[in-house]
């Protein structure tokens, strides 16, 4: 070994000392500057001090920030070998002499490039986040069906409609085995889908599901995908219940098939203890055609009903529910699916509790006290075809939709010296198609979608006796009142429009035309006025639109800044053209409707958010009918108005701030609403407790101010997560009473914690309280004060593996004039026998028996004391397997 | 005046200074690391791509699995859920690796990222831990004269090899400062070996932060501490976890699905870290 070769980078003292003791070598100092030929500093170049070229190395520097470095060189040689090189430069290679120096290098920029040595490998492309759980990992003994183990997946929520959410927003799309059976209606398989059926669970973050706009459209959302553990899976799950009193009884049975090209699931479900079948079918899918035009019916005509009460169903709703549901897929060629999608419901449910309401006016206050008894007939079938191609060039869906409700009502109501009958039948039919077709022209995307639909409603409300009896029967009691509304709509939708994408920016104009034309006749019969034309509606009501909008979005490298500016702009065309001698209304407008979100994250810890936005609302058929509508038993409604103009602007500004090494989490916002109308709709109240609704043509305000606050803090030795979160609203608006106009202001606060605890390994604890106040003024004077509260504790213990009890306490109180308290408390026992898979389960409902939940609330000009009757004291036996 | 409170705060928050500094990666190197993640059992080796993306200035060194999970840039397709390739794509994103290596090259600063579930937190290594012996010995390696050097660090003794070919002073997790790229960098127990597979010019330069901008700097063993905490309990973890736009994520799982996630991560640990102390 030669002992000149080798020279340690930094001077030691060892080295040192070897140095001294071979004093024929003589040290020198190299030191200098890099530069580029624009006289740049040059930082990170390498020096390299050698003999010659090809020797050994015997010092070497890296430059710094401002191009210096520094050499020191031991060696006997005169003239040394100095090699410097930098990504982007040609090396420079120079002779210089062996002795304390300056050297100034300079180098000059060279477009050479390093040669490049290709990985073989077969993923390098690959882009886009996908998440992958093994649900063997997170499935527990007592999990059946795929729910049970989604809820366990870090960063899925599911809420109690049965939405799925990731981290917080609601997914996108639910795939099985890739295929989209259910659409949003992935109830159905998550809640019924044999987790024993499921290898694992995929989470595609920023998942683009339309494959032409992967990489010109970011996803925000994420979708989920379940794989399944074999290639054709037979599953399913049933469930059967009973229990008392009165009878009780449980069904729900669903089979599914999914092979490669084709997937079937069908379902049964019936039961009388309370359970929403209807949630299982309800859609959470994405609306792809953002369309006006809803397939749902929008009633003018009502029942006088309850408010429900806001806990979970099976304590309140007496129900007699029949579904079922058919869904089928099958993929017709590679990249063409066709999907059926039908299901029908039967529902049979009763309503019984009472209101009292006290309205308030500027002179007077009103009280009235109605005993209701409400039946409600539901029929409704909801046929669904689909047909969709999705590839890397063109994605092309047809979506046929067709809704059929047969439904029926009946209540009564009994007053303080009168009884009230109330009939509602109200068929309605409904039939939509949604064409998109996406496809690239060029570099750019061009999109076209097409909305056509078409609806009928026939709502018909019989009163009986009569209650208007000035304005209908001249002041004589009438046996009763017949209300006949039929509304008929017909609407088109078509638009063209492109998606570019330009570095960090995408843009997405869009030129569309709308055309909707509504058709509204009403006539009342009973009362000897009753066929006067001020009873009398026939209404063709034109809506047309000529729109141009625009979408830009920006996102930042380091995905620091989020923006999205949307400029739409539109001409509208409204027109009503009334009968009866009536004046027509029309309105033409340009609108301009701009939109600003922006999300920025100012460091690991702190985000924040801001929108602000300005949208209109013109002309809603249903607040332009000149002659008076029965619209329920106590309210006759007209609308003496022009074409009805809403202008919002909205603001909402967030911040949030998370420290996850203190486990402590804050966040806040603050929204305003500022809305401007040009009608005001004034109420008088009659002394039978009846209202008359008309409307006024004067420009009115109404302002709200919202600041919400959230914190979490997890204290570790305690293993206990606490949540505070606290909320103030203030609303102002104008309303006329009484033919006064009057300011009316509410104010809210609400304040909630809650305490989640895991005493020991076999108890566990949460509680959940909320407090809220309601203050409502009219004209600065305070006529309302309503305070009410809910707490919630549960205990959950596991005193073995494959048992669980869960025992909850419910108390909610309200207090307006005296205090009203609600008590309730339930029990749930599961036992699963492990070798067969069955779950037992245990459940007794409303322990206490309590009879009745009552409720207080307010409006701008009115609170009402409602009484809600529950069901009674029960217990089910249910028993949950796999098919 | 309330308005005119609200736009200050605003004006102060969206354009609020950020002291980093934004470097330009244009190369991607990418390493084979095999490793033996029991020091106890020689025969059980594990593989996994790593990739260093340099510039001239700064580097930014994490596996390539961590890599792909943070390309956010674009999404997935649906055709080919379920299929053989998908299925590769989603392994891909695997890695048992969570660091991110940031280097500032000519400042000789060493920042030690980590992404615990969605918080991202650094630490600074001490300046000057790993200094180099440049021993005589060289051999070629892919076409490059490469040539030996040693240094320890963290408890292990290493070897590596380097070429001045490529003027590129960096290398493998925390190791650069040589005159030239490293090759090749293994421990003294062959425990961690990186091996250099492939040199590749970015098609679009990477922007890189130095320090990240959108990572918090913390305390080595908080970090840990906290890394650990959500290893031995992901659920209560996110339960913690306030999201976007302040909504609240809440979990719920019992004793017995804890018990198994634990186990599951238990068997799964890397045993034989790549820093002993």
């Amino acid at each position: 070994m030669n002992l000149t070769d080798i020279k340690p980078f930094r001077i030691s003292i060892f080295l040192l000392l070897i140095l001294v003791s071979l004093k024929v070598q003589s040290q020198s100092v190299i030191s200098g500057n890099v530069k580029d030929e624009n006289n740049k500093n040059l930082n990170g170049a390498t020096l390299i001090i050698q003999k010659d070229s090809l020797s050994g190395i015997l010092a070497y520097a890296i430059s710094d920030k401002n191009g210096n470095f520094s050499l020191q060189v031991n060696s006997p040689a005169d003239s040394l070998f100095l090699k410097t090189s930098y990504m982007g430069y040609a090396t420079k290679r120079q002779v210089i002499k062996n002795q304390d120096q300056q050297v100034e290098v300079i180098l000059n920029s060279s477009s050479e490039e390093l040669k490049q040595v290709i990985v073989e490998a077969n993923m390098l492309e690959q882009r886009g986040d996908t998440l992958s759980f093994s649900v063997a990992a997170f499935k527990g003994k007592e999990d059946r069906v795929i729910a049970d183990v989604l809820k366990k997946i870090p960063g899925i929520e599911i809420l109690p409609s049965g939405q799925i959410r990731y981290k917080g927003e609601p997914i996108q799309k639910y795939y099985i085995e890739g295929l989209d059976l259910l659409e949003g209606r992935y109830n159905l398989a998550n809640e019924n889908l044999n987790a024993n059926a499921v290898s694992k669970v995929e989470i595609l973050e920023n998942h683009q599901p339309i494959k032409v706009l992967d990489s010109l459209e970011f996803s925000e959302r994420a979708s989920l995908n379940i794989k399944l553990k074999k290639e054709v899976t037979l599953t399913g799950t049933a469930e059967i219940g009973s229990g008392l009193s009165p009878f009780l009884w449980q069904v729900k049975l669903t089979p599914m098939i999914f092979t490669k090209e084709r997937q079937a699931l069908i379902t049964y479900q019936s039961n009388n203890t309370g359970r929403d079948v209807s949630r299982e079918i309800r859609d959470f899918s994405f609306n792809l055609f953002s369309s006006e035009f809803s397939l749902d019916n929008s009633e003018i005509l009502s029942l006088s009903e309850l408010t429900e009460p806001s806990f979970d169903t099976e304590r309140w709703l007496d129900n007699n529910a029949h579904l079922a549901s058919v869904n089928f897929l099958e993929r017709l060629d590679n990249d063409l699916d066709l999907k059926a999608n039908i299901s029908y419901l039967n529902d049979n449910q009763l309503q019984q509790g009472s209101n009292t309401t006290r309205f308030f006016t500027p002179t007077d206050t009103v009280d009235l006290l109605e005993v209701t008894s409400n039946r409600f007939y539901t029929n409704s079938l909801q046929p669904k075809f689909t047909l969709e191609r999705n590839t890397d060039k063109r994605f092309l869906k047809n979506q046929l939709e067709m809704r059929a409700y047969w439904d029926s009502s009946r209540g009564v109501i009994s007053r303080t010296d009168d009884r009230i009958e109330q009939d509602l039948n109200s068929p309605f039919r409904a039939i939509r198609n949604n064409f998109q077709l996406l496809s690239p022209v060029g570099k750019q995307l061009i999109e076209f979608r097409s909305v056509i639909g078409y609806s009928d409603s026939r709502q018909e409300l019989e009163v009986k006796p009569g209650q208007f009896e000035d304005l209908v029967n001249e002041g004589n009691t009438y046996a009763n009142s017949r209300q006949q509304v039929n509304e008929t709509q017909f609407f088109a939708d078509n638009s063209a429009g492109f998606t570019k994408g330009l570095g960090n920016f995408s843009l997405s104009p869009k030129l569309g035309i709308q055309f909707s034309n509504t058709n509204l006749e009403s006539a009342l019969d009973g009362g000897l006025n009753a066929d006067n034309d001020q009873f009398r509606n026939d209404l063709q009501y034109f809506s047309n639109s000529l729109y141009l909008e625009n979408s830009i979005r920006y996102k930042s490298d380091d995905e620091s800044w989020n923006l999205r500016l949307g400029t739409d702009l539109s001409y509208r065309d409204l027109k009503a053209e009334m009968s009866y001698e009536r004046d027509n209304q029309e309105l033409q407008k340009l609108v301009f409707e701009p939109q600003l979100f922006v999300r920025k994250k100012l460091s690991a810890f702190w985000e924040t958010t801001l929108f602000a936005g300005l949208n209109y609302d013109f002309g809603n058929v249903q607040r332009l009918y000149r002659g008076f509508i029965l619209t329920n038993y106590r309210r006759l409604q007209n609308y003496d108005s022009p074409i009805s103009e809403n202008q919002r602007q909205n603001y909402r500004l967030g911040l949030n701030y998370r420290n996850p090494l203190k486990q402590f989490f804050v966040n806040g916002s603050y929204s305003y609403i500022h809305n401007k109308s040009n009608l005001l709709y004034s109420s008088f109240i009659t002394e039978n407790g009846a209202s008359l609704n008309q409307a006024l043509e004067t420009d009115n305000y109404s302002r709200t101010h919202s600041y919400d606050l959230g914190l979490s803090q997890y204290f570790t030795s305690l293993h206990t997560t606490l949540k505070l979160n606290g909320n103030y609203r203030l609303t102002d608006r104008e309303q006329l009473l009484n033919e006064a106009l009057s300011e009316i202001q509410n104010k809210s606060y609400s304040a909630g914690l809650s305490l989640d605890s895991e005493i020991t390994e076999w108890l566990s604890v949460n509680y959940d309280g909320t407090l809220a106040f309601f203050d409502t003024y009219i004209n600065d004077q305070k006529v309302q004060h309503i305070r009410t509260g809910s707490h919630f504790l549960k205990l959950f213990f596991f005193p073995a593996d494959n048992q669980y009890l869960n025992i909850s306490g419910e108390l909610y109180d309200n207090s307006v004039n005296q205090n009203t308290e609600n008590y309730f408390m339930n029990l749930n026992y599961t036992y699963n026998f492990e070798e067969s898979g069955i779950d037992l389960s245990l459940s007794w409902n409303n322990i206490l028996n309590t009879d009745s939940f009552s409720n207080v609330y307010s409006s701008e000009f009115s609170y009402v004391e409602s009484t809600y009757r529950l069901r009674p004291s029960q217990v089910l036996l249910s028993l949950k397997f796999s098919l | 005046m309330t308005k005119h409170f609200l736009l200050i705060s605003l004006l102060f928050i969206y354009f609020f200074p950020t002291y980093s500094q934004e470097n330009k990666l244009e190369y991607r190197i990418t390493y084979e690391l095999r490793y033996q993640p029991d020091s106890t059992d020689s025969g059980k080796i594990r593989t996994e791509p790593m990739w260093l993306f340099a510039g001239s200035q700064a580097s930014l060194f994490l596996s390539k699995g961590q890599a792909l999970k943070d390309s956010l840039s674009s999404s997935a397709n649906i055709a080919m859920l379920g299929t053989e390739h998908w299925k590769q794509k989603a392994s891909a994103t695997k890695s048992a690796f969570s660091f991110r290596i940031f280097k500032d090259v000519s400042e000789n600063k060493i920042y030690h990222g980590e992404k615990i579930f969605q918080d991202k937190l650094f630490y600074t290594e001490p300046k000057g831990q790993i200094s180099w012996n440049i021993l005589p010995e060289s051999q070629e390696i892919f076409g490059y004269s490469a040539q030996k050097a040693s240094t320890s660090f963290a408890g292990r003794d290493y070897t590596a090899w380097f070429t001045t070919e490529i003027p590129i002073p960096d290398g493998p997790y925390k190791f650069s400062g040589l005159p030239g790229l490293i090759l090749k960098l293994e421990d003294s127990e062959q425990e961690y070996v990186f091996s250099f597979v492939g040199l590749e010019k970015l098609y679009e330069p990477m922007q890189l932060n130095i320090p990240p901008a959108d990572y918090q700097e913390a305390d080595k063993v908080e970090i840990f501490e906290l890394k650990q905490r959500f290893e031995e309990d992901p659920i209560k973890y996110v339960n913690n976890y306030v999201g976007p736009g302040g909504k609240r994520i809440t979990i719920k799982a019992d004793r017995s699905q804890k018990k198994n996630l634990k186990d599951r991560r238990e068997a799964d640990k890397n045993q034989n870290p790549i820093e002993l102390k």
